[in-house]
């Protein structure tokens, strides 16, 4: 592993990860919180859900920010491109996840 | 590395004279009968392929039985009961048997060549998924006419294919026979992925790598995440039904609904495994096609890996009339329209390149045109069935059979068969008939549509989906009749394609050449050995920017035109860079790959109509087989370094992470961690269910036993940890020590777990933690295995400085069964004191 393969990739696909993550946490506190074992007569906790939901858009903006920076001073790794491009994605996606957050309510 | 004067060509002329001899009777491919024990992954790709279609064209001929069936109203061709075996073996050999292997057996074949390597770094794993394919395939298709073949849909939900329901042996063949059959894909996926960041070319970075070889690697890694679901599912079902642990059975707090996550959960993102090796290859046909760069290869790129992820976050779309959450069904919805992005990025970057390049209107081109226009329509369905109430309506009905019909043929079927023109060249130089292919496309192209877009309509007209008959006065006769016809029509078009490639395929050999002038390595002169010698790739499309590199590597002026090791051996290049790192000894042909995937098939048929003795003979040939195949890997050579060309010369084999081997065992160990981690999902999902748990009549063992226990799993890794920092003689015993160890936890956690008379048939919490139990069991029956194995390597003198790749891989896994171990126990407890 000599040009660093996990951290490079890691950098490069962070955005997704971060999606990945924020997807994850929000089907299962969604389902969690519908079940006996986690019951919240409310259902899903918006407050909880936006608050990641935010912290998610901000972790790949800042993703995003980096990778452009670099590409601006004139960066040809084909990694920050990549890193740039899915950050774009990722926000696009978790925004899209979002929105079912504010509009939903309750378990039925 | 040391490198000298890199100013010319690797290799100067004039070069050695029997240099090309050696290479040729190291590499060469056995004749006749002997064939058949090759593991060259250019000729177990041929098999793959032939093997695959074979099944295609067997689910096929269930396809045309289905539609005669259903082709009049109150038909009697066909029994009920027959029908439910016909399509469920169609969905089964379609989805298991020939679209995810022919996928992995096209990048088997080609990939080599591609990345300009001499072979993929573990050829004989590629075999040995082959034959286990194709025996395990083989019987499990003629389960069909012994009406043994499974009948309850081709995801098997329970509690229809339950004990209760499906009382027969007909479900256990499709819960063994595909449970194993995707070991061979995972098998595959490994190599795939190994090979790809192993084994490219000296140049050939990630930036430069063919974009077909990027759509493989998300695809690995996806195999990897995704399979451990369904394995897992299938062993719980399996278990449910021969061993009465009731995970699905709700009157003893299972849930069925575990059933459909687990298999969705791989069910969804294979629809993108199998979808994005297509793109991947229409990724690579459209610009030769065009013969102009790919717009956006960048973005392109970004895109697959962006759908490999988001497909992750659709599963729960076919579950939207299962009852779940609202606020659940409304993410996946929305993660099921935003895939739609980095799909429609790539769709836009194909369409672009064409608009911008000079299109040649041949077979190929026909179609990948076909392609865009049924996979565009197929997403577009696809939208409409990802919006919740629309689902509702259409749910389960023939609209469904068309959507995924339009997404499955037209996504992979249209672009395996632009593949089969375009590369067919490869295999003896001649092409398909253009002429022929004007007619075989119409046939396919107006079949294909004349039998599936008038089932959306039967859809929403309300004809259920698997329905054996219909009556005359549900309206549905005419729609059907020209599905019917439609069916055929296509059909006609497979049997004209398969002639006309036959026809090719028996012509005189003649040079390959460059038939379409593409820029990827595949089309670089080659032979058994692969390149004459290994080039050094400076482009991202190397045979447009390098026009004389077909030459220089014919005339062996690249990198390693010799066999400097007198074995096999290719060039390993580091994962980013693409830069020489070490030089990878690849092992020659044996039988012992067909005769492990013979006993393996055998072990998981037998055991499924419990001819106990048999099965048991069977696994022992396997494990025999391939104990007996990993005792000749990992021999020493008496060289150090080897000379490659170019002024570098490279170790010979690596250690540790920078060896492909510990690669290899690092993600079947992350598969299995995976598996494990669906069974800890199934602990989860049952005991968040509960209103008291654990349930009355069950509880915890005493913690002093999990931290004794967790004590002798942590003094086990330790002890392997120092057996490789002791003297030689020392090493063996403290391994033996540790073996002694792990087991000792085992038994300590079996032992608690009794003091508490833990019962896995009484309740489906109690069957979840014996589950996670047993398959702690099964990762000591490996260690039990590996580790006396390891210690007579040692007292052989077999383990030295340069062959550690047995000892790392077997300290690697012991380490993993302390963290699997470790992990479920935190799990077990953890969740206990999170619900309190």
């Amino acid at each position: 592993m000599s040009d660093h393969f996990f951290r490079r990739a890691t950098r490069a696909s962070l955005p997704f990860l971060i999606w990945a993550a924020h997807f994850a946490f929000a089907y299962i506190v969604a389902a969690a919180q519908c079940t006996p074992g986690a019951w919240r007569p409310e259902g899903p906790n918006p407050w909880l859900l936006g608050g990641v939901t935010v912290l998610a858009l901000i972790a790949c903006a800042w993703a995003g920010a980096i990778a452009a920076k670099r590409l601006r001073q004139g960066s040809t790794k084909f990694m920050d491109y990549v890193g740039a491009a899915s950050a774009l994605l990722a926000f696009v996606a978790i925004s899209w996840t979002g929105i079912p957050m504010l509009l939903v309510r309750g378990c039925a | 590395m040391t490198t000298r004067d890199d100013a010319t060509l690797p290799s100067p002329l004039p070069r050695p004279p029997l240099e090309l001899t050696r290479l040729e009777e190291v590499w060469e491919t056995p004749r006749g009968w002997r064939f058949f024990s090759s593991v060259n992954n250019t000729n177990i790709g041929l098999l793959y392929i032939g093997t695959a279609i074979l099944f295609f064209i067997l689910a096929g001929i269930l396809a045309l039985i289905m539609r005669v069936q259903l082709a009049v109203p109150d038909n009697d061709l066909v029994a009920a009961s027959t029908y439910n075996q016909i399509f469920t073996m169609h969905g089964t050999v379609m989805m298991f048997l020939f679209a995810i292997p022919i996928v992995e057996a096209i990048a088997v074949y080609l990939l080599p060549n591609m990345l300009g390597a001499r072979d993929l770094p573990f050829p004989r794993l590629s075999a040995y998924a082959f034959w286990c394919y194709a025996f395990g395939g083989l019987a499990f298709f003629c389960t069909l006419f012994w009406g043994l073949a499974p009948d309850g849909g081709w995801f098997m939900y329970p509690p229809l294919t339950g004990m209760k329901y499906s009382p027969g042996l007909n479900a256990d063949f499709w819960l063994l026979g595909i449970g194993f059959i995707e070991i061979s894909a995972i098998a595959g996926a490994i190599e795939l992925i190994v090979g790809i960041l192993f084994t490219r070319a000296p140049g050939m970075t990630l930036r430069r790598m063919p974009v077909y070889a990027w759509a493989m690697l998300v695809v690995g890694v996806m195999i990897v995440i995704a399979f451990p679901a369904v394995i897992a599912g299938t062993a719980l079902l399996e278990l449910e039904r021969a061993l009465n642990m009731p995970i699905f059975d709700p009157e003893r707090g299972g849930d069925p609904i575990i059933w459909q996550h687990l298999f969705w959960f791989f069910g969804h993102p294979e629809v993108y495994i199998i979808f994005l090796p297509a793109a991947g290859m229409i990724s690579t046909m459209i610009p030769t096609i065009a013969q102009n760069r790919l717009v956006g290869r960048r973005v392109i790129v970004v895109a697959l890996v962006g759908v490999g992820i988001f497909s992750f976050g659709l599963w729960a779309h076919h579950m939207f009339t299962a009852g779940l959450g609202v606020l659940e069904m409304s993410l996946i919805s929305a993660a099921s329209m935003a895939v739609a992005i980095p799909t429609g990025i790539q769709v836009f970057g194909w369409i672009a390149t064409l608009w911008s390049g000079r299109i040649k209107m041949n077979a190929p081109t026909l179609f990948m045109l076909g392609f865009m226009f049924i996979f565009v329509l197929g997403g577009l369905t696809g939208v409409m069935v990802a919006v919740i109430p629309f689902d509702w309506q259409v749910h389960d009905t023939y609209f469904i059979v068309a959507h995924l019909h339009y997404v499955l043929i037209g996504g992979m079927v249209f672009p395996v068969f632009a593949a089969i023109y375009y590369w067919l060249p490869l295999i003896n130089g001649n092409q398909m008939s253009e002429r022929w292919s004007k007619w075989i496309f119409a046939l396919l192209f107006g079949g294909f549509n004349i039998s599936f877009f008038p089932m959306h309509f039967t859809g929403l007209y309300g004809m259920p989906r698997r329905v054996y008959t219909y009556s005359h006065e549900m309206g549905w006769d005419w729609l059907n009749m020209v599905s019917t016809i439609g069916s055929f029509l296509f059909a006609l078009g497979i049997l004209g394609m398969i002639v006309d490639a036959t026809r090719a395929l028996r012509r005189p050999t003649k040079e390959v050449g460059n038939p379409w002038n593409a820029a990827t390595l595949e089309w670089l002169p080659s032979e058994d050995y692969g390149n004459r010698s290994i080039p050094r790739i400076t482009s991202e499309d190397p045979l447009w920017d390098q026009p004389t590199l077909s030459q220089e590597v014919a005339d062996a002026r690249h990198y390693l035109p010799d066999t400097v090791t007198g074995r096999r051996e290719t060039i390993a290049t580091s994962p980013i860079g693409a830069r020489p790192s070490y030089l990878m000894i690849l092992p020659g042909d044996s039988w012992l790959t067909v005769l492990g995937a013979f006993g393996t098939a055998g072990f998981f048929l037998l055991l499924t109509v419990k001819a106990m003795v048999l099965a048991t003979i069977c696994g022992v040939i396997a494990i025999g087989s391939i104990i007996a195949w990993l005792w000749g890997s990992d021999r020493s050579v008496q060289m150090r370094d080897a000379y490659i060309g170019g002024g570098i010369t490279l170790p010979i084999g690596a250690r540790g992470p920078a060896s492909h081997s510990w690669w290899g065992t690092f993600i079947m160990l992350i598969v299995i961690y995976l598996i494990f981690g669906s069974f800890a999902y199934v602990y989860i999902h049952t005991s968040m269910r509960l209103e008291i748990c654990p349930p009355p009549g069950a509880s915890l063992p005493d913690g002093m036993w999990t931290l004794l226990s967790a004590a002798l799993l942590l003094g086990g890794s330790a002890l392997v940890w120092l057996s490789d920092r002791v003297k030689q003689p020392l090493t063996p015993w403290l391994l033996l020590i540790a073996l002694v160890a792990t087991t000792a936890a085992f038994g300590v956690d079996v032992h608690s777990w009794r003091l508490v008379h833990l019962d896995g048939t009484k309740d489906a919490w109690s069957a979840s933690i014996s589950i996670l139990l047993g398959f702690q069991g099964v990762m000591l029956f490996v260690l039990l295995l590996a580790g006396p194995y390891l210690c007579l390597r040692a007292w052989r003198g077999m383990i030295t400085p340069q062959n550690r790749a047995t000892r790392d891989n077997i300290a690697l896994i012991w380490h993993y069964v302390t963290l699997q171990g470790l992990t479920g126990m935190l799990v077990i407890r953890g969740l206990l004191l999170v619900m309190d």
